[in-house]
Parts: C-alpha cells; sequence; structure tokens
C-alpha cells in the first residue's frame, strides 16, 4: 500500500519530497522513485504484460513526472499524479502495439505464478489450484476492455480508493464503482467459463 | 476500497490483492531513472500525459454529471493559450491575449473586486444571473436565488390583501395577481417537489454546475463534451489570429455562455481545434486529444468497445502528418520491441539483465548504443537494427532493459 510505504518514511510527505524536487534537490526525487517504482511497475505489468515493456515504462513514468514538476498543481497526491502518467505511457505503448496480444512469454505475473508463494502450513494441492486459478485470472483479466481492466487494477489489484482511482483517471468516483464492478462481474463470468465455479460465492447478485 | 458487490470465486479476491509478480532489481532501475535525469533532466512532457487517460466508454456505463464533467477539464487552458501568445511578443496576439484572459476569468465565477469594479464602471452584468454581492457568505447560485424566491412567494399568502369592500383600488388587484401568482408558483414548486431527486440532488448539482467555470445545466450532457474540445486545443498564435471573429458554435456557448458573450472571437477561437503548425506550439504540446472525457459521452452513441476497433483509442503523442520534435515513448517501446529478441538472445545462458542506452538520430536510425558487460557488443549490434520514424530533434535517448531470454 502506497500509504504503508509512507509510514515507513514519516519524517517527509511525498509532497515534501515534490516541493524539495522542485528546488533542485534530486535526491528527494529519488526518494519518491524508490517509493513508488514497485507500485508503478506492478501497475504497468497488468497493463502491459510485458515485463521489459513495464520496466520501460516505469522508468519512463518518472522521467516524465520528473520534466513536469512544476506542473503539478498539488490538487491532487503526487502519486496519483504519478500513476496517471503511468497509465497515459501504458496505454500509449498498448495503442502503437500493432496487434493486441496475448500474455508475452516475459510476463510477470506468470513468472510470478510459477514461483511458489506457499505459505507454510498450506497443502500442495491448494498451491496448485491458486496457480491455475491465477493463471485463469491473468487471462480474464486480459480479456477485459482497456477501461475496465485499467479501472480493476487500480481498485482490486492496487488497492486504491474509489476516490483515487477518480483522480487517476479523471472521472467520477460513481463511474470507478460501476466499472469495478462490471469488471467483477465479467471476471467472474470468464473464471466460471474456465471450470473455477463460483461454489463457495455468498451473496451473489 | 469498498466492500466489492460481486463476489469472485474461491480466494480470487485474495490473489487479486497479492498477485504474484516477478520483479526486476528495482534498485538498478532507480538508479537508471536517475542515471537518465542527469543526463537529459526531464525530458520532453506532453501535456496529454498529464491529463485523464483517453478510456472508451463501457456500453451502459453511467453518464458523468456535467458538473463533475466540467470540473475535471483543464481550467486555465484560455489562459495558457493567452500566456503563449504574449510570449511570442506581437502586440496584436498580446492584445487577443489579454482578451482571452479576460474571457477566461469571466467564465469563472465573479470575485466581489469584479463585481465591484463591474458596478463602479457603471455597465450591466453580462449574464442573467445576478451579480453576487460583495460578502462571499450571500453568493447564491441562480438556483438558491430561486429558492429565494419562492420562500418569498411562500410568505406571501400568510399576508393576504386587506379586503376594501366598497372601493376596487388598483393596487389591490395587483395584490390579488401578484397573490396568485405566489400561489402558482408554490403549486408549481410542490408538484415539483414531488418528483424523486427534484429537492435536494438535483438543486445540489445544479449549484455545483453553476460553480464550475464554463457550467452547463444539469442533464445537458450532449453539447457538454462538444464544448469541453475548445478548451483542451491549444493552437497556436498563428490560428488563434485568423480564427473568424463571429464564429461561436452552439456547443461552446453551451459550454461556456459567459465566455461567449464576453468575446466572440475566443469561443471562435476554441471552437475550432486544429493541429498547431507552429514548432513553438508543437513544443509545448502535441495535440490529438481533443476531448479529455469521451467515455462520458451517452453511452448509447458508442457500440461495444470489445467489438468495436476502438475509435477514441489514438496515441497521445506524435502525428501523422508532421515530423514531430521528438519520436513517441509508443514509437521507441515499439522499436525496441522488434529488436529486443534478437538482444535477449545475446544473454542467453546469463542471468543478469543488461540496461543499454540506444541514441536514434533525427533519421530515425540508431547512432550509437552503449550496453556494458560481456555480452555489450552483440547487444549493441543487435538495437543498431532498430528504427523509427524521423524526428526534428537532433537525437533522442531511449535506455531499455535487456533480460535474459
Amino acid at each position: 500500500m502506497v500509504t504503508s510505504a509512507r509510514q515507513h518514511l514519516p519524517e517527509r510527505t511525498d509532497r515534501e519530497l515534490v516541493t524539495a524536487a522542485r528546488e533542485g534537490d534530486a535526491e528527494a526525487f529519488g526518494l519518491l522513485v524508490r517509493r513508488h517504482q514497485k507500485r508503478v511497475y506492478r501497475l504497468a505489468v497488468h497493463l502491459l504484460k510485458s515485463g521489459a515493456e513495464a520496466e520501460d515504462v516505469t522508468q519512463d513514468t518518472f522521467v516524465r513526472a520528473y520534466g513536469a514538476l512544476d506542473r503539478f498543481d498539488g490538487r491532487s497526491e503526487p502519486f496519483t499524479w504519478i500513476y496517471r502518467i503511468c497509465v497515459n505511457l501504458s496505454l500509449n505503448a498498448l495503442r502503437s502495439r500493432k496487434t493486441r496480444r496475448a500474455s508475452s512469454p516475459d510476463d510477470p505475473r506468470i513468472e510470478g505464478l510459477l514461483v511458489d508463494h506457499r505459505p507454510a502450513g498450506a497443502s500442495p494441492a491448494r498451491s496448485s489450484a491458486d496457480k491455475q486459478l491465477g493463471r485463469a485470472l491473468v487471462e480474464a483479466i486480459d480479456e477485459l476492455s482497456d477501461t475496465l481492466r485499467t479501472t480493476l487494477v487500480l481498485v482490486c489489484i492496487d488497492g486504491l480508493s474509489h476516490a483515487e482511482a477518480g483522480e487517476v483517471l479523471g472521472c467520477p468516483e460513481g463511474t470507478i464503482a460501476w466499472r469495478v464492478h462490471e469488471a467483477r462481474k465479467k471476471l467472474r463470468g470468464m473464471l466460471s467459463e474456465r471450470g473455477f465455479n463460483d461454489d463457495d460465492i455468498e451473496g451473489k447478485e | 476500497m469498498s466492500e466489492p458487490s460481486v463476489k469472485l470465486p474461491q480466494n480470487a479476491d485474495e490473489l487479486l490483492r497479492d498477485f504474484p509478480v516477478a520483479e526486476p532489481d528495482f534498485d538498478a532501475q532507480a538508479k537508471a531513472i536517475e542515471a537518465r535525469l542527469k543526463g537529459s533532466p526531464g525530458g520532453l512532457v506532453f501535456d496529454d500525459l498529464l491529463r485523464a487517460p483517453t478510456l472508451a466508454a463501457e456500453p451502459g456505463e453511467p453518464a458523468a454529471p456535467s458538473s463533475a464533467r466540467a470540473s475535471s477539464l483543464p481550467k486555465s487552458n484560455f489562459a495558457e493559450m493567452a500566456r503563449k501568445s504574449v510570449q511570442k511578443g506581437d502586440n496584436d496576439r498580446a492584445q487577443l491575449a489579454k482578451e482571452l484572459i479576460a474571457a477566461t476569468a469571466s467564465s469563472r465565477r465573479p470575485d466581489a473586486e469584479m463585481v465591484e469594479r463591474v458596478r463602479a464602471a457603471g455597465r450591466p452584468a453580462v449574464t442573467s444571473t445576478p451579480l453576487p454581492s460583495s460578502d462571499a457568505s450571500e453568493r447564491t447560485s441562480g438556483v438558491v436565488a430561486r429558492t429565494a424566491a419562492a420562500a418569498a412567494a411562500a410568505a406571501a399568502p400568510t399576508q393576504p390583501p386587506k379586503a376594501r369592500p366598497t372601493k376596487t383600488h388598483p393596487g389591490t388587484i395587483i395584490g390579488i395577481v401578484g397573490t396568485a401568482l405566489a400561489l402558482a408558483a408554490c403549486l408549481a414548486l410542490f408538484i415539483r417537489s414531488g418528483q424523486p431527486d427534484a429537492p435536494t440532488s438535483a438543486a445540489l448539482a445544479a449549484e455545483k454546475a453553476a460553480d464550475a467555470p464554463g457550467a452547463v445545466a444539469p442533464h445537458t450532457v450532449g453539447p457538454a463534451p462538444a464544448a469541453a474540445k475548445p478548451a483542451d486545443g491549444v493552437m497556436s498564435p498563428d490560428q488563434l489570429a485568423a480564427a473568424p471573429p463571429v464564429a461561436v458554435p452552439e456547443a461552446a456557448k453551451a459550454g461556456g455562455a459567459k465566455a461567449a458573450t464576453a468575446g466572440a472571437p475566443i469561443a471562435g477561437v476554441a471552437a475550432k481545434a486544429a493541429p498547431a503548425p507552429s514548432g513553438a506550439a508543437k513544443q509545448e504540446a502535441v495535440v490529438l486529444e481533443d476531448d479529455p472525457e469521451p467515455q462520458k459521452k451517452p453511452a448509447a452513441a458508442a457500440p461495444k468497445p470489445e467489438a468495436a476497433p476502438e475509435p477514441q483509442l489514438r496515441p497521445a503523442e506524435g502525428s501523422a502528418t508532421d515530423v514531430p520534435l521528438s519520436p513517441s515513448a509508443g514509437a521507441v517501446s515499439t522499436a525496441l520491441s522488434s529488436v529486443r529478441g534478437s538482444a535477449q538472445a545475446c544473454l542467453a545462458g546469463q542471468s543478469d539483465p543488461v540496461t543499454a542506452v540506444v541514441t536514434f538520430g533525427a533519421d530515425g536510425h540508431v547512432l550509437r548504443v552503449s550496453a556494458a558487460g560481456p555480452s555489450g557488443a552483440c547487444i549493441q549490434a543487435a538495437l543498431m537494427k532498430a528504427h523509427i520514424a524521423p524526428f526534428a530533434k537532433e537525437s533522442f535517448s531511449a535506455s531499455t532493459t535487456i533480460r535474459p531470454p
């Protein structure tokens, strides 16, 4: 969480770092980079499905943000502003692709699923089922439209609030809520098609 | 995050929240970013990257309230255009720029100082909305004023005119007619108040809309996106000067009645969103996306995005016809992606990624590649084959990380 990341460095807030960077403190911007690069990278990965491209976009995001520090008006949080640049760069990269491709071999999400993250005490069967579900989730997320996928990634994966996601995407919270609902509905349908039935779902629509 | 209404099967939510992603060496990446910042601090930043992402509206997506749409628009666009014109130094353009700044100011809510100045000048207000008083607490939108009028009207029947049995005085007739009108107004308001959401949310929305610069009345969702276009377009001073002075499109009127009445040239200029031909304007911003919120258009007009070829998804940078000042990030990314495979082959059997800096010349060919490590020469040879469209700048450098296959 961005909030928790900030808690680790309570001495300087994002805004303070931005102010310092504006005044030429390169170290302050470096701190901002280190604070948010992981989340920016994860956001780009889910949008681009490619580790190499996500790394490029992550670098580009911070370089562009640094170049536009003077244009940060302070109406939003610095991290939502940075996320917005990242989303724009990711969408540009997606649109410049000639074909809409499925997950690439260097998709870090797939690589991440191959690593065993089984918690202590978890059964191998559960771990295997999780991996299968993860792969199905990746496929289902990738089938969503750019609009729904971007919103879902921001809210459900990245943990942004509807208000924060609205800041990033420039739309009202109600629209974000609608898109999240719609994306989850489609995800559920696609997971069901892949054999992940909602046996233990409670409170269905 | 609010509680999702649609439940996902099994522990999918848990997986979503902690999705495992293979991570690169973030420390090396941070150093690469810092190196890029030292090499070319900032680089080019296009306005489009700072605006809200252009995402197509989903079928059935609720239209955003007009107040939200208006508030999401860049509010200083007219002013920015004007400042750019002033920087050009031409007297005519400077004059036009001043007018643009004035129009921008007038499209906002007038403040007390402005009201006093207008009153002192003895000029009538340009809008039908009453000018607010000098006390900020007494500022009211039209809706609130109407509410106050209704309250006054409601109070009127409590003081019926005194009966004069013998003589029909003209004042009495006026009083009766006034009372009748007041009763009719009360009745109308009472009937309207019976409609769902009418008394509170609509009034609040209208008030918010009135607060927003260039706001339109609620529910007039049609012309609002069109009205947003001119506000986003960044035009060269030449276009500003050449714009027809009387062409005020309906959309511009709807988007900012005050701006339109304050100066027809401004609305006409702004409504004519066209690519800026001058180099200076191109350097400031490449205008490709006129409407930052196309997804807020009525959903009925938009086909299913998955089936359609996503007509609203356009690159935010670069131009198909002009030679851009600098290549777009997407173009560079695509070019590097095309040779990434052969570069990755150089790292076969290795585990560490290599960061390479590729410098493109103005003709789009690679001038030089710097890559460290034992495979540097092989990677250089592979990346030298990348090619992008020509651009105006002398050279453009981009760094990329090559990971082992």
